[in-house]
């Protein structure tokens, strides 16, 4: 007989997962993943906007998994997209294309093609509604029932109509630059690391990834001071856009060709920033800059937010937290953020010991030198 | 052809072994019978299967025909051709004229300083490598000193070392074989002719 | 949907990018060289960096052996091996002379490594000038110039404060005489070991996007003056109390019953192995 190492670590993991199950379990109640797909809306777009992967089943899982823990449910989605091959790149998504479910601008009280509310909470009640306890399922057929009935004569005709650009009517009359499209490919974060100073293709993806509650919390200290960034909100829209993608070894550019693989809701914000500029050093004149929002699902709060970091950025020379890209962009992601800060839950010993070691290698110099 | 998993793992870990022991041989193999034809070494190819992807360029250096290499090399990869100036890798085929491969050497990417790894990573055909020869090398991954026999002739060794003189800056050369050897020289390995200078 | 898991878990393009940054860090010794980084199935901080490589050197026939903080069973080091070897199946080992592969956190074995084996670092914070300039784009321009009066200024100020440098674990190094590199969090007792290294050491910062090596036979020294020289932890006329080893890193305990403080190797397999062998020579080789 040898001495053996004690298998102290493999057992105290293998009874904490149990624990973990059990915790998971103990209720005896099943929650299905369709359940969870169509009841927890706002909660699978932030899973999927935070992962930067679009797959409302995975997240509805995800979710499941992880007991509706948000980071767990982005970590677990994240990982997932690493074990994904990434083949080809869509072709550009021109959002003035999207089938919109919700536009809305804040600078413009009559915007062409109108207003179009859609689905919000922002002017819901705030209260507890009690009677959602015992919803039924037959309450919500009825209810269904009797919406599309009330509906149905007001549906539109069939005749698809886009909504442009609010910003477009404001471009012609001269108060934005006309820029040229840039076309160049943009830089890809999952298969390059991010170095400095970043382009705006990285500033921009890594924004939309962001974790709701950061970028939030970033956006708004720029609002209130902490930077320079006061957008009115051009406009917000909700919808789903189509997403082609090239056959592979194509070289022509016809968009016939195309394949077209599905589409993702996104939220996009358009905000419009004044700013100063400089002409021939003496004549300052006011214009408009966008800030750029943009998310996967509905989350109206990120991609505005998203719309003021993005502005801020563009903006380094203003010296505030909220403008210094290497502060924003590294600080925002959830995996990196909620791993690194929960990492300190791993021993130090070694380290401790090692700083133990000169501390007190300090107090003895000290005594040395008091004699 | 290759097994796209455990060969390149293989071959991967030949190539890390002989780029931290310059001048130390290694030999690579594929599990799998080829049934594609190639235009160049076993070893040359293995080595652009296990290290080029849709993310890199390359470039061949060559006097002959080497159009359905090119094509080839990009078909399997994806990999992108590229000017000598913008390629991550230079191939050199075997044969190739000693002026071609110096003026290749002379406008290759050598990084620069704030990124010194944006530099050309050499693939270079030779008919023999050989442990133990006139070029005496040193520096990180070998003790003392060592010494190898390439086919290269003394002013393209030449041309290298010009090229690496100003450390960071520089090239990393993995040299192949026709009987599937690779040796490493990365820009850390300082290269003397025996009874000669640098 | 059902669970299908790829050798060694990352896709064969993550291996490729990961193998071109290791080819390249093996030949710039000490420089960060950036990578995209994947997000594993871990926690970022949690080892990450060195798990990557791992996943991209591992073959069926390796062996790998995977400590935190010089244990094997520590609940972390267990976790990664778990990992590994579900998407691999390879063999694992506590013996350090038997592995090929060693991924370790904040410690480098006592047994010395040999030229066919690698150490894989896990780093938390890959940027020795980080604690004095936190900007990564400062830190870069200051590494390309070789600008390092930052670095030593840190030294000299704690030398002017308390009589002494007053580093813990981290304590930064020279590579190469090149670039000045962070060993991760491994205890100054370590350092010397880096110097002309038999084996190649990679070290990884997942979080950070960084992966940094020392080739064999390459020489690392700690950054220290003439006149206060680089001291390693002191662990002078103590022993461990139970394999009696002396000269090996050592963890500080208090026993439980007599209130005394002890000292114990805190390289678990290292001690382990010392143990059988005292014991062979006790009972001879009966049941060996």
């Amino acid at each position: 007989m040898g001495y053996v190492a004690v298998k102290g670590g493999t057992e105290a993991i293998e009874a904490s997962l149990k624990r973990l199950t059990y915790e998971r379990l103990r209720g005896r109640e099943v929650i299905e993943i369709k359940t969870i797909q169509s009841t927890m809306r706002g909660l699978i777009d932030q899973v999927m906007s935070e992962a930067s992967l679009y797959e409302p089943n995975l997240a509805a899982l995800a979710i499941k998994q992880a007991e509706g823990s948000m980071e767990e449910a982005v970590f677990l989605l994240r990982a997932h997209r690493s074990t994904l091959p990434r083949l080809y790149y869509s072709q550009t998504v021109e959002t003035d294309r999207m089938f919109v479910e919700r536009r809305i601008s804040a600078s413009f009280k009559d915007i062409p093609g109108g207003q179009l509310l859609g689905a919000t909470s922002d002017y819901t009640h705030r209260l507890l509604d009690f009677q959602l306890i015992h919803e039924t399922k037959e309450a919500i057929e009825q209810w269904l029932t009797d919406y599309e009935q009330e509906r149905s004569p007001k549906l539109p005709s069939k005749n698809l109509i886009y909504f442009s650009k609010v910003v477009d009517y404001l471009r012609e009359e001269g108060l934005f630059t006309e820029h040229e499209v840039d076309n160049t490919p943009p830089d890809d974060i999952t298969k390059k690391s991010l170095e400095f100073p970043a382009s705006r293709s990285e500033r921009l993806q890594t924004l939309t990834r962001g974790q709701t509650g950061a970028v939030t919390s970033l956006g708004y200290a720029s609002l209130r001071g902490y930077g320079q960034v006061h957008p009115t909100v051009g406009e917000v829209r909700v919808g789903m856009v189509p997403i082609y993608v090239a056959p592979p070894n194509e070289t022509t550019e016809d968009q016939e060709n195309d394949y077209y693989i599905g589409e993702v809701k996104i939220t996009e914000v358009e905000s419009f920033v004044p700013v100063t500029k400089n002409y021939n050093q003496q004549e300052n004149d006011l214009e408009f800059e966008i800030g750029y929002g943009i998310c996967f699902g509905q989350n109206e709060t990120k991609a505005i937010a998203m719309s003021i970091l993005d502005q801020c950025l563009e903006h380094p020379e203003a010296s505030f937290p909220t403008h210094d890209e290497e502060f924003v962009l590294l600080h925002i992601d959830s995996v990196e953020s909620t791993g690194f800060i929960s990492h300190l839950k791993l021993p130090h010993y070694v380290t401790f010991q090692s700083k133990l070691d000169s501390v007190r290698g300090v107090k003895q110099e000290v005594r040395k030198n008091a004699k | 052809m290759i097994d796209v998993v455990h060969d390149m793992q293989a071959v991967f870990r030949k190539l890390l072994h002989s780029m931290s022991r310059p001048g130390e041989v290694s030999t690579l193999k594929s599990t799998i019978a080829h049934t594609d034809r190639w235009s160049c070494h076993e070893a040359t190819y293995l080595t652009i299967l296990t290290l080029f992807d849709a993310e890199v360029s390359f470039h061949i250096v060559s006097n002959k025909q080497k159009k359905n290499l090119e094509k080839q090399i990009a078909e399997y990869t994806l990999a992108r051709n590229a000017p000598i100036d913008e390629a991550d890798f230079v191939i050199v085929l075997q044969g190739t004229k000693e002026q071609t491969i110096l003026e290749a050497m002379g406008t290759c990417k050598i990084g620069n300083l704030l990124d010194p790894q944006h530099a050309a990573t050499w693939i270079v055909e030779n008919e023999r490598i050989v442990q133990e020869g006139n070029l005496i090398l040193s520096g990180p991954g070998i003790q003392q000193q060592t010494t190898i026999q390439l086919d290269i002739s003394d002013s393209i060794i030449q041309a290298r070392n010009e090229r690496i003189k100003e450390f960071p800056l520089g090239i990393d050369m993995i040299l192949t074989d026709a009987k599937s050897q690779v040796l490493c020289i990365p820009r850390t390995t300082t290269i003397v002719l025996k009874g000669g200078t640098q | 949907m059902l669970n299908k898991s790829h050798f060694a878990f990352l896709d064969e393009g993550s291996k490729k990018e990961i193998r071109r940054t290791i080819l390249k860090a093996v030949a710039i010794p000490g420089y960060q060289v950036p990578f995209a980084s994947r997000e594993m199935p871990i926690a970022r901080g949690w080892g990450t960096g060195g798990l990557q490589i791992t996943l991209s050197l591992i073959g069926k026939k390796d062996v790998l052996k995977v400590i935190d903080q010089g244990a094997d069973e520590s609940v972390n080091a267990v976790n990664i091996k778990k990992l590994v070897q579900l998407t691999t199946g390879v063999e694992l080992t506590e013996q350090t002379k038997t592995a090929t592969l060693i991924q370790s956190r904040h410690r480098i074995p006592e047994v010395p490594l040999t030229d066919d084996q690698i150490l894989i670092l896990q780093v938390p914070e890959p940027e020795p000038l980080r604690a004095y300039e936190a900007k990564k784009s400062v830190t870069k321009l200051l590494h390309s110039e070789q600008e390092y009066s930052g670095a030593w200024l840190m030294l000299f100020e704690q030398i002017m404060k308390y009589g002494t440098i007053s580093t813990g674990a981290d304590h930064p190094v020279y590579v190469n005489d090149r670039y000045v590199m962070a060993p991760s969090p491994i205890p100054r007792f370590d350092n010397p070991k880096m110097n002309q290294s038999e084996a190649l050491i990679l070290l990884g910062a997942g979080r950070e996007k960084k992966i940094y090596a020392i080739p064999p036979y390459t020489d690392v020294a700690s950054l220290a003056f003439d006149d206060y020289l680089f001291r390693t932890e002191d662990f002078t006329d103590k022993s461990c109390h139970l394999c009696g080893a002396t000269g090996v890193f050592l963890d500080e305990l208090i026993d439980d019953h007599t209130q005394q403080k002890l000292f114990q190797c805190n390289d678990t397999s290292f001690c382990m192995e010392r143990l059988n062998s005292t014991q062979k020579e006790e009972v001879g080789s009966i049941d060996a």
